[in-house]
């Protein structure tokens, strides 16, 4: 176990044997023989308890992976079943996608299953790609330490990987002063006020999420939204041909701003230009008469530095359809192929989940396209 | 956690399986300073208080007290299996675990399949039930034998089909030990294709061995070893793959370089259900990610490195180095060249101080040179494990279901079919009760359509699936 267990009760910590094999069906339906106790009924017994120590309940933030059998298999159930039972509260993801170069051969199916569920059933989804990530670990680590004699490239851990995301999640939903009420209390609304801001439309629910600290926010200002962080935004190349063969540029619909360590008020003295280049670099689509939403807080949310000062954006940006194309064309080759399956159906998958899958991204994707235009 | 068991048949399996227990009890000495009995040690051993008289007195946490293994040792001759239990490692086995006679079978597979399977099932049935009712969580049963002789071919397959049935859920890793073209047993052929057909049908993964290439990676590092270079001097013996300073001392007897390289691979296969990582990787992983297809289930097996030099300079360029040599034709534990033919997937199990970034250059790097079937461009499965083999501060262990394979198996066939052309010996086998002529050509069909199989996936090679069009804009 990695964490220290006094920050967890010891019934909320629900653990099982064996894994899921990396199979998402496994994940699912879980093990024949243990209907009665299983993962799931345990997970729920918990959550409920968990609801009822709250005054009020507003939701629930599931973090999981795309790849894994638990982590997408259970994840998907958990969401359907966290749905059922507490129709009127949210659900936010936060969702980690695999290196592209193969984590698995089965992420293709897995992840395929995975983001059909999380589309029917959950409100949000905060994705972010191991590629990405690791990419952006290694050009901050260069910009650290021009470690020019050893002549290689820095070795980054998993574990530095985990604090990057953690860090982008602490930068969205920790407390900030916009949602605190005028009695000075924070009811911890953050996620799901983010939800309002940046999921304007149910059929759109993929946000991407990228983070720069430092200790001069107007700096950060300068040169972030100049090239660094829309870069992130955009992965790679700016356009990409959508399913109907037309020259697509990306866009986004929605954009939320976190600044954070905000105790010389520099970005209020600056908001206006800030939100111009946001509007601009994210490419806002003009149908949205308030594509910018942003919210500051005076701390900082590092202890341990005090004067820094972040800024975490998240923005709903179609980018995510070069994704989501990429894990259909995968999938379908394989499934062409029928590679794989006889594990699937081993597990009790059926071939209905298959198709429904392939339906549901599809449509995704058409969503995606036509909402740019 | 879970628990593995292992069942050794044949004296071959048991050499081998003698060599396994020797390096797992080192490997785990080296991490479990406190004499604990942990849940690492529990995948392999029982724990058990051999003060109180009864056969169950299994003790869990505290303090190491006697180990017993999780083990099942089957042999139709004594010789082996008695050396082991007079030796040190005989404190690790119960006479409840072992199951042996005294005529042998005669390098038969009917002998020891038919003959001996129906004669012992019961007994073998309730050795492995007992060993079974130990284990809190059983995930997998790793059956070694040899597929050339009669027990460990015979008897090794048809114990296969027990566990199967017995067991279904549990999965089976086969480690089999395949004749070399001079293998000295004539009836080798016969011997090995019946079991192929035992080990299509009723295995959940096969990891062949060829003798040939054991002797070659011997000799290289012997040679290495020997060379006198100036700082190509190994670093003390303990570090080759082909070492065994465990608990037996003494003279290093002929096969043990070449069966500790088996018994490496074994527990490198195991290290992540054993051992804590980043990035765990359990046993039904292995199986669900490398077996597209339920009969392909052959995997060609490297390892490195095979030794580790004295000179410690540069740690990440040798770091590179061990990645290049998995898919090397040098280390591959068959005669076998996987960068020529065609992958269908490809585990990367990696032990020691690597970090994702290392994992992900190397991925990126090989990859050009290796091809992938077309629907699995991707077909990696990655696994990074803290705890590094003795000797060593890192190592890989590559599985690849490649269809290099087929060499092998058509080669096997064509020794085959020159025996039964002149129906060469095949009244031994006809004599004994429960064989028939079926039986062969049923076994040599199995065995064609399975080289047919590897056939129609090597005939999709160089459709590589497009990537979707991409434009890029200069920015």
């Amino acid at each position: 176990m990695c964490f220290s267990s006094r920050s967890f009760r010891d019934t909320n910590i629900i653990l099982g044997h064996g894994g899921r094999g990396n199979n998402w069906a496994y994940g699912y339906h879980g093990q024949h023989s243990e209907s009665e106790n299983s993962l799931l009924k345990q997970t729920m017994e918990s959550l409920r308890k968990e609801v009822e120590r709250r005054d009020s309940y507003s939701g629930t933030v599931l973090l999981h992976s795309l790849s894994g059998g638990t982590g997408s298999g259970l994840g998907a159930r958990l969401c359907e079943t966290i749905r059922e039972e507490f129709p009127l509260g949210h659900i936010l993801s936060v969702t980690v996608a695999p290196h592209h170069m193969g984590e698995s051969p089965l992420q293709h199916f897995n992840s395929l299953l995975c983001l059909s569920w999380l589309q029917r059933y959950a409100d949000g989804v905060l994705l972010f790609h191991n590629d990405d990530v690791l990419r952006r670990m290694v050009a901050m680590s260069g910009r650290k330490t021009a470690d020019a004699m050893s002549g290689h490239s820095s070795q980054i851990s998993l574990s530095a990987m985990n604090s990057h995301i953690a860090s982008c999640l602490a930068g969205l939903m920790y407390p900030v002063q916009t949602l605190t009420t005028g009695s000075g209390l924070s009811i911890g609304m953050e996620p799901w006020e983010l939800l309002r801001s940046v999921c304007p439309m149910p059929s759109m629910k993929f946000l991407h999420v990228t983070q720069r600290s430092t200790s001069d926010l107007m700096v950060l200002l300068e040169s972030a939204l100049g090239c660094l962080m829309v870069k992130d935004a955009v992965q790679g190349d700016s356009l990409c041909i959508n399913q109907q063969g037309h020259l697509h540029q990306h866009y986004s619909t929605a954009v939320l701003a976190v600044a954070r360590g905000n105790h010389d008020n520099s970005f209020f003295s600056s908001v206006n230009s800030v939100l111009m280049k946001l509007k601009q670099g994210y490419r806002c689509v003009p149908w949205n008469p308030t594509p910018i939403d942003y919210w500051t807080e005076l701390t900082s949310m590092f202890l341990s530095r005090i004067k820094s000062q972040s800024l975490t954006l998240c923005a709903n940006h179609s980018s995510v359809m070069d994704y989501l194309n990429r894990v259909l064309e995968r999938a379908r080759a394989m499934y062409e192929a029928h590679a794989y399956l006889h594990w699937y159906w081993k597990y009790h998958c059926e071939e209905e989940d298959f198709r429904q899958a392939f339906e549901t991204l599809g449509t995704v994707l058409e969503d995606y396209s036509s909402a740019g235009d | 956690m879970t628990q593995s068991i292992v069942v050794q048949v044949g004296q071959c399996g048991n050499q081998i399986g003698c060599r396994f227990w020797d390096l797992a009890l080192r490997e785990h000495a080296s991490v479990n300073k406190k004499g604990i009995y942990d849940e690492a040690l529990s995948s392999f051993f029982r724990n058990v208080d051999s003060s109180v008289k009864r056969d169950d007195a299994t003790v869990s946490g505290g303090k190491i007290s006697s180990l017993k293994a999780r083990a099942v040792l089957i042999d139709m001759e004594e010789g082996v299996v008695n050396e082991l239990l007079q030796g040190p490692l005989g404190e690790l086995f119960d006479s409840k675990q072992l199951i042996t006679d005294v005529s042998g079978s005669g390098n038969n597979w009917a002998v020891g399949h038919k003959l001996y399977g129906a004669q012992y099932q019961e007994q073998i049935v309730e050795n492995v039930r007992r060993t079974a009712e130990h284990c809190d969580s059983l995930q997998s049963f790793f059956v070694i034998h040899s597929m050339g002789g009669g027990t460990g071919s015979g008897l090794g397959t048809f114990v296969l089909n027990l566990l199967e049935d017995e067991f279904p859920e549990v999965c089976r890793f086969i480690t089999s030990v395949y004749p070399s073209a001079e293998d000295d047993v004539i009836t080798s052929p016969y011997n090995s294709v019946l079991a192929m057909k035992e080990l299509t049908e009723h295995a959940d993964c096969v990891l062949p061995i060829e003798n040939q290439s054991l002797v070659d990676i011997v000799n290289k590092i012997n040679q290495m070893a020997n060379s006198g270079k100036p700082g190509a001097s190994l670093k003390q013996s303990s570090s080759t793959i082909a070492s065994n300073c465990g608990g037996i001392k003494g003279q290093e007897k002929p096969f043990d370089a070449m069966n500790n390289i088996v018994a490496n691979l074994l527990l490198n296969l195991t290290s992540s259900a054993r051992f804590e990582g980043s990035l765990n990787m359990d046993l039904n992983e292995v199986t669900m990610n490398l077996v597209p297809f339920p009969r392909l289930h052959y995997m060609v097996s490297s390892l490195t490195p095979l030794y580790t030099l004295a000179d410690v300079n540069v740690p990440p360029r040798r770091l590179d180095q061990m990645f290049s040599d998995a898919f090397s034709r040098d280390h591959q534990l068959i005669r076998a060249d996987p960068k020529r033919s065609l992958y269908l997937a490809c585990a990367l199990m990696v032990r020691g101080n690597v970090h994702i970034s290392d994992l992900r250059r190397n991925i990126e790097r090989l990859k050009p040179s290796l091809q992938f079937v077309s629907w699995n461009q991707e077909g990696w499965k990655t696994g990074l494990c803290s705890v590094p083999p003795v000797g060593h501060s890192h190592s890989l262990l590559a599985l690849a279901n490649n269809t290099c394979v087929k060499p092998t198996f058509i080669e096997l066939k064509e020794r085959f079919l020159k025996l039964y052309k002149k129906k060469a010996h095949l009244h031994h086998y006809l004599q004994v009760d429960g064989m028939e002529q079926s039986c062969f050509t049923e076994a040599i069909s199995s065995l064609s359509s399975l080289i047919e199989e590897y056939n129609q996936l090597d005939a999709t090679r160089g459709l590589v699936m497009a990537d979707a069009p991409r434009l890029s804009i200069a920015t």
